[in-house]
């Protein structure tokens, strides 16, 4: 805990913390607004850092609340697909489309990012934490200040509806 | 097996992020279920995309913007200076000297003089100790 200081934090976690605002916002200029924000936040909290909790654990509880609170003030304009939503996907037929068919093509990876930022902000953080930042169970449940049974239901629903959005992409595309 | 237990399970096994098989009795569901071998399938490619989707990294023109970055500090109160401190410390010696001056009294007399003394004293370090807690902090003033 000696070595914490700004400079060495914006060295080791800029990049991943700019990752995660990007997957969570899905583009660039909010994904640098944001991540200027968390530092910003970081540097002025940092005298207060106790190391009760794990520094990383804090940097990512920062960042999630930053890109959390970014998506409810844009929510109005922005396209994030809620639970009612997801019902109008429902209508997809799984047996039109070939499951191996999919991820092959990069335009198809862009297009899963972008799905990804439009989930409800809980399930795109999940999802975000879990396979990009590369954090498990435990750590997004701290992170996020939720029981793991509510971490687990919105990753299984937040992979539910991606599934369903690129099944319904596929299904346009026939 | 009914395909929504199937399915959830499924999920729970991705969440594992290990690659053991299927146990045997999911594994006997989906021979007899097309709908969820398929699903299983998709599901399953869709969980190692998304663990290969590439990091995107910040330019190295906004990692050297960060690290410029101004920091706007916690406002320093408009109220605040150096002279109160001064002044307390400056109370705090005082009490000090009258105590000393109080041991060349007799016995009698330095209960009445140093009791007082030590509680204003305490009062006064444990308002110095608060003040953090409830010290202003109005004002509008940042430094770097």
């Amino acid at each position: 805990m000696t070595d914490i200081n700004f400079q060495n934090i914006i060295d080791t976690f800029a990049a991943q913390v700019y990752n995660h605002t990007y997957r969570m916002l899905g583009n660039r200029e909010d994904a640098e607004e944001a991540t200027q924000d968390v530092f910003v936040k970081i540097a002025k909290g940092l005298g207060n850092f106790r190391g009760d909790a794990k520094l990383s654990t804090w940097i990512w509880r920062i960042t999630t609340n930053v890109c959390l609170t970014r998506i409810n003030k844009k929510s109005v304009k922005t396209t994030t697909l809620y639970d009612d939503e997801l019902e109008i996907l429902n209508d997809v037929d799984d047996n039109q489309v070939n499951p191996e068919r999919y991820f092959i093509i990069e335009e198809e990876r862009e297009q899963l990012i972008q799905f990804i930022s439009k989930l409800n902000p809980r399930e795109s953080a999940v999802i975000t934490m879990f396979y990009f930042d590369g954090l498990d169970y435990n750590e997004i449940s701290n992170i996020l200040d939720l029981p793991k049974g509510s971490v687990a239901t919105a990753l299984h629903r937040g992979r539910e509806k991606l599934r369903k959005l690129l099944l319904q992409e596929e299904g346009k595309e026939i | 097996m009914i395909c929504t237990e199937y399915r959830k399970q499924l999920h729970e096994l991705l969440d594992k992020k290990s690659d053991e098989p299927l146990p045997t009795i999911m594994d006997a569901h989906i021979k007899s279920c097309q709908r969820c071998s398929d699903y299983t399938t998709f599901m399953l490619s869709l969980h190692r995309e998304l663990f290969r989707v590439p990091a995107i990294k910040p330019s190295v023109d906004f990692i050297e913007q960060l690290k410029s970055l101004e920091i706007p500090r916690e406002p320093i109160p408009l109220t605040y200076s150096w002279k109160p401190d001064v002044r307390r410390a400056a109370v705090f010696m005082s009490f000090a000297v009258l105590l000393l001056i109080s041991q060349l009294l007799p016995t009698n007399l330095k209960i009445f003089i140093d009791l007082p003394i030590l509680t204003i004293g305490l009062a006064l370090w444990i308002s110095t100790m608060l003040k953090p807690f409830f010290f202003t902090k109005s004002g509008n003033a940042t430094a770097r």
